[in-house]
């Protein structure tokens, strides 16, 4: 299906692709008449088809290919200047032996500026042909290969780690979080602080168009070119620490000077092509997986990967395997470290941060000592940095950035250097120790009606409020494809009952502190159970969402929020205004949360709708519960729950796989 | 699948605030963050910016486009050191005025200088020089940060010449 899709709209995406699509090496290549080169290059052949090399998992990783459901292969590369044979994308072997023929040919007089020799293009193939077939270079052409020779001493590889940027709630779309890699250079050795000039590899959708709709469209039908591309690694720390507040994890890798040699060349290859971008499947996490797993064949990624490839599973993976990561560094956000330095501060100081922060000029305390204004003036700044991020980089007229230039002038005035910022790593939240990112549950208990039920509920991913809280956001739950349907047990008849389908289940609490005062919301869209008299026993569709408040103690452990709720409710025989099929919706609802343990949590929740112009004037709603881990997979879970039919109580077991 | 998904993303529409951009056309306000990130693009585009994790708005950062525009080169002396300046200008600033920490300790990598902690004094007795008001053009903010490098033989900044 996938597969069908893309290829409907490849066609049509590469229409605006087309403007960068780089020649097409094989239309602009002539073979070698050289005898000797012959002879050698048929030796090469001979043996290449002898070992079978075509068929060895080694070339298909590097080929990117992948089998298909006619029990052929076909590779996920896409820009057809990946391919020196003309049926490359699906014949390992062809392409293999055009390989071998393209390192013996020369670039035709006059061709495009861009068109590289093959030897220059795909260093990584070489690298492994070289290897596996002790290809004597001497009896080989020589290209200079510039340009490549310039990306790798640029990259000056000595290491490389992979960097996970965690959740984004803020905005839905990269909710999942994102992987990267960095090449650490001999210069930083994997030092975090002499790294920002390392290089990032990313892969990413590209952008090519700036027009909204077309934009909209694109990421709509899947039609966005996903690239590798090269980025200062400052610039994603800039980007993910500063601009969206995301903590970075850093996971150096194992791999050996020929992996890492291999990798840096085979970068170099897929900087030639792209690949359709899927935003649950083909994603930015997947691709960065392929690209390790075709320089270390051992590593069998991709055959784990599940839909949707979530970012935090690849990380699982990649910590799974034995001995491929060496250390785990962290990176804070602007938002840990504004916490890191208001815990430094008494209760005094704090209390002048703050005031500082809105009013930068205001007069210093009698007798705070320099080294206690350098601390107060520290924090301050970063706390305007957070809560202008996303400001300061474009409006430098605008109040934050007016705010920290005076911060900033008294800040220098005092002419002593700053400590260095210390902040704890908070490993309980590192992304691989989080629960499965799928849920399946079952459960037993009486309905509204009072009559015995069974049910069974499954989670496609990935994380709610009262799941266990290591790995991942404290205050935001992310779930796709929830579903719950039971099978109710009722004297005269038993029937199925859909209780709850959302495609989408988001919330996103900011719990207000001096420092910032952010919105917290939520939003759901998806199908409902219903039995009050404008919908007697019905599943209807629902939108809704919600706008309010959260606190939160210090530690988090107890967490409550308001909000006013808007929904939208429509079902076949809904009676709703005017006695239309439609039901709208406004009122308040609540929420409590505590923490027991690490793993066990209370939750109350409360909603009241009121529904004007309608035969049912409100419905309200009160749940709660309890849900305790008390293994690594395995949680129990008892609910209540009071609303317009009546109460309900449920025992049931959650599974995290 | 996909297709259900942003439409849910587009739903969610009214939840991603961001405030409007001012953002220069790339080129004119040289290598800042603001003229890199899509960010810049109000609405929309943003949401699917971040679907796609497709974050920069040109194509400065391909693999094999060959010299960076906006970047850095171990061996491309000032324009390096320029363009990492104005990219990171928000956090450098801070560093200027605490005289202390990363952006600085690796602006005196990328020029050279014998000493860190001498730039970062350097740089701290002359915040006002370098960031005279706060909407001091970044590109200007680079130029003078370089060439007051550059005006103290002291500092030895090796690659700044």
């Amino acid at each position: 299906m996938g597969r069908a899709i893309a290829s409907l709209v490849i066609a049509w995406s590469c229409m605006a692709c087309a403007t960068r699509v780089v020649s097409i090496a094989r239309d602009h290549l002539a073979p070698t008449s050289q005898r000797a080169e012959l002879a050698y290059l048929d030796e090469l052949l001979a043996r290449a088809r002898q070992l079978g090399l075509s068929g060895r998992p080694a070339w298909r990783k590097l080929l990117h290919y992948q089998p298909t459901w006619s029990g052929g292969v076909e590779s996920e590369a896409d820009g057809p200047s990946f391919f020196l044979a003309a049926d490359g994308k699906v014949s390992p072997r062809a392409e293999l032996e055009a390989t071998l023929r393209g390192l013996f040919s020369a670039v035709q007089p006059g061709a495009p500026k861009d068109v590289q020799h093959p030897m220059c293009e795909f260093p990584a193939r070489l690298l492994w042909l070289t290897r596996e077939l002790h290809i004597d270079h001497e009896r080989l052409p020589h290209p200079a290969c510039e340009r490549f020779a310039e990306f790798r001493d640029n990259l000056d590889a000595a290491s490389a780690t992979l960097v996970f940027s965690s959740y984004y709630l803020n905005n839905p779309a990269s909710a999942f979080g994102h992987t990267f890699l960095r090449i650490n250079s001999h210069r930083s050795h994997g030092d975090e602080e002499r790294g920002l000039l390392d290089f990032a590899i990313n892969f990413s959708a590209s952008a090519d168009t700036n027009n909204a709709v077309a934009y909209a469209v694109k990421g709509i039908v899947g039609a966005f070119p996903g690239e590798f591309t090269r980025v200062p690694y400052y610039l994603q720390v800039r980007k993910y620490n500063d601009f969206e507040s995301r903590d970075l994890w850093l996971y150096d890798l194992a791999l050996s000077p020929d992996e890492l040699e291999l990798l840096v060349a085979h970068f170099w290859e897929l900087g030639s092509t792209w690949f359709d971008y899927f935003y649950m499947t083909e994603n930015c996490s997947y691709h960065i997986l392929g690209a390790l797993e075709a320089v270390v064949p051992r590593l069998a990624f991709l055959e784990h990967t599940r839909v949707p490839v979530a970012p935090a599973d690849t990380v699982k993976l990649v910590t799974d395997s034995p001995g491929l990561v060496t250390r785990v560094t962290f990176r804070p956000a602007i938002r840990a470290q504004v916490a890191a330095r208001v815990r430094d501060l008494n209760r005094t100081e704090r209390d002048l941060a703050g005031a500082l922060a809105l009013a930068p000029l205001t007069p210093w305390p009698d007798k705070l000592p320099i080294e206690r204004r350098v601390k107060v003036l520290d924090a301050a700044t970063d706390v305007v940095d957070m809560r202008f991020a996303k400001e300061l980089p474009f409006d430098l007229e605008g109040p934050g950035a007016q705010r920290k230039q005076h911060l900033l002038e008294r800040r220098a005035e005092l002419a002593v250097r700053s400590l260095e910022l210390r902040v704890p790593v908070p490993d309980d939240k590192r992304p691989e120790r989080g629960h499965g990112s799928r849920r399946v549950g079952i459960d037993g208990g009486v309905t509204e009606a009072g009559e015995p039920t069974l049910g069974i509920n499954v989670r496609l991913t990935l994380h709610d409020l009262a799941d266990p809280a290591d790995g991942y956001p404290d205050y935001a739950s992310l779930e796709f494809l929830p579903i719950t349907a039971r099978v109710v047990l009722a004297e005269d008849r038993t029937r199925f009952r859909l209780d709850d389908a959302q495609l989408v289940r988001i919330a996103s609490l900011a719990p207000l502190d001096p420092f910032e005062h952010r919105t917290s919301w939520k939003v759901q869209l998806g199908a409902v159970y219903l039995d009050d008299s404008g919908c007697h026993v019905c599943t209807a569709f629902r939108m809704s969402g919600g706008a309010g408040a959260a606190l939160a103690t210090a530690g988090g452990g107890l967490l409550g929020w308001v909000m006013t709720d808007v929904q939208a409710v429509s079902a076949v025989g809904l009676r709703g205004i005017d006695d239309a099929p439609i039901r709208l919706g406004v009122g308040p609802s609540a929420g409590l949360r505590a923490r027991l343990t690490s793993n066990a949590t209370l939750m109350l929740t409360g909603e009241w709708i009121w529904l004007p112009l309608q035969p049912t004037l409100a419905s309200y709603q009160v749940t709660g519960g309890v849900r305790w881990r008390f293994s690594h997979a395995l949680a129990l879970s008892a609910t209540g729950g009071l609303y317009n039919a009546g109460p309900s109580g449920q025992l049931g077991v959650y599974v995290y796989y | 699948m996909k297709f259900v998904l942003s439409v849910a993303a587009a739903s969610m529409l009214f939840v991603a605030t961001h405030g409007t951009a001012k953002a220069d056309g790339y080129g004119a306000a040289g290598c800042g963050l603001g003229a890199m990130l899509i960010g810049s693009k109000p609405g929309i585009v943003q949401i699917f910016a971040a679907t796609t994790n497709g974050i920069f708005g040109n194509q400065t950062f391909g693999i094999s486009s060959g010299t960076l525009g906006c970047g850095t080169s171990p061996a491309a002396g000032v324009a390096s050191a320029k363009s990492y300046v104005e990219t990171n200008r928000q956090s450098f600033a801070k560093d200027v005025a605490r005289g202390q920490g990363e952006t600085i300790a690796n602006l005196s990598q990328l020029g050279g200088c014998a000493d860190s902690a001498a730039v970062a004094a350097k740089l701290q007795a002359n915040f006002k020089t370098v960031f005279p008001s706060a909407n001091v053009p970044d590109t200007q903010v680079s130029t003078t940060t370089v060439n007051l490098l550059k005006s103290d033989a002291s500092l030895a900044c090796s690659k700044l010449i």
